[in-house]
């Protein structure tokens, strides 16, 4: 194995943290409202460290479509092509529901193990 | 002149996704093209500089290949040996052996370098052009291009031939004179109508006017 750099390191790092969080990242951000892929692509790209690129976002869409944790509706746009609208499943709001349980407790357990290791260093 | 920069873009990523499923790989690109399509409809046109940072942010086709080629557990597989020899055996092994051909076949089934689609093509396209040849190889004789017509009056005298006569002296040949072209006459043994076109063996001007002699 190739020995990376620590920022390398950090950024694969974040990599893997992304890779299990953004779909639910995503659910969250429809779960008041359906939004349009563009624009949900627009405001997770423009968040700090969730993804790459916005091109990178798209597989992701594509797989929840397939997994029923989103529906997707296509409507006529006054300014340009036509929109395909996301919209939370039923399926995805309990994924999301259990998820939101499941952070917390891993969060917490994780803050407290950092600092608890902080305090004794 | 942004289309076109757009175009070479999206040509770029369905490079990069060629090893992705078919249908994974339509899906992505049509995502893609629409979030370009909706990116470009803010701008104001011609502003190429304004496209290309869209394109940016969209991001490097090789990054946004990534994360499906392992989900789909595909590995990117660079020719080898193999990918070589499959190249030359299936255009060029069915002039020797058949089995020349049939190991480029195999090689080309079991590459891991060409998607299911290239391999179909690989195996019809290759035999389909060259191995009508090889026959006529074995044969030790050499097709001869001409227009189908003139092909088919010589196919004629030269499948009598072959029904007609066991060699060359032999009493049965001469069953009517051949015309001036080298025709001959109907054979009223044979049924009219019998005169099959087929993978029979085709000779030559030369070889037939030796036949002649």
């Amino acid at each position: 194995m190739r020995r990376m750099t620590p920022a390398a390191e950090s950024s694969s790092l974040t990599a893997q943290l992304r890779r299990g969080v953004l779909e639910y990242c995503v659910m969250a951000l429809l779960l008041k409202e359906e939004r349009y892929a563009f624009d949900l692509v627009r405001e997770l790209a423009g968040m700090d460290g969730m993804v790459i690129s916005e091109g990178t976002i798209y597989p992701m869409l594509a797989r929840m479509r397939r997994d029923g944790s989103v529906e997707t509706t296509w409507r006529e746009s006054s300014s340009g092509p036509p929109r395909r609208y996301y919209r939370l499943s039923a399926d995805g709001r309990k994924a999301l529901l259990g998820f939101k349980k499941e952070w917390s407790m891993f969060r917490d357990a994780v803050d407290r193990m950092i600092d608890e290791g902080a305090r004794d260093a | 002149m942004r289309k076109a920069t757009v175009e070479h873009y999206l040509h770029g990523l369905e490079e990069e996704l060629r090893d992705l499923p078919p249908a994974r790989r339509r899906e992505l690109l049509e995502d893609i093209r629409e979030h370009i399509a909706e990116a470009l409809a803010e701008i104001p046109e011609g502003e190429e500089a304004e496209v290309r940072n869209i394109l940016d942010r969209v991001g490097e086709p090789a990054v946004i290949a990534e994360e499906p080629r392992e989900r789909f557990g595909i590995k990117r597989v660079k020719p080898g040996i193999r990918e070589i020899l499959t190249l030359i055996l299936l255009p060029l092994g069915g002039f020797f052996w058949v089995i020349g051909w049939a190991v480029g076949a195999i090689l080309l089934a079991t590459s891991q370098v060409w998607t299911s689609r290239e391999k179909v093509i690989g195996l019809l396209v290759v035999p389909g052009r060259l191995l009508p040849a090889f026959p006529l190889r074995v044969d030790g004789r050499q097709v001869v291009h001409g227009d189908h017509l003139e092909r088919a009056s010589r196919l004629r005298v030269v499948q009598r031939r072959h029904a007609g006569l066991a060699r060359p002296g032999d009493p049965r040949r001469v069953r009517g004179r051949p015309d001036r072209d080298g025709v001959l006459p109907p054979d009223p043994d044979e049924p009219a109508g019998s005169d099959r076109i087929g993978p029979r063996p085709v000779a030559s001007r030369r070889s037939r006017r030796e036949d002649a002699d």
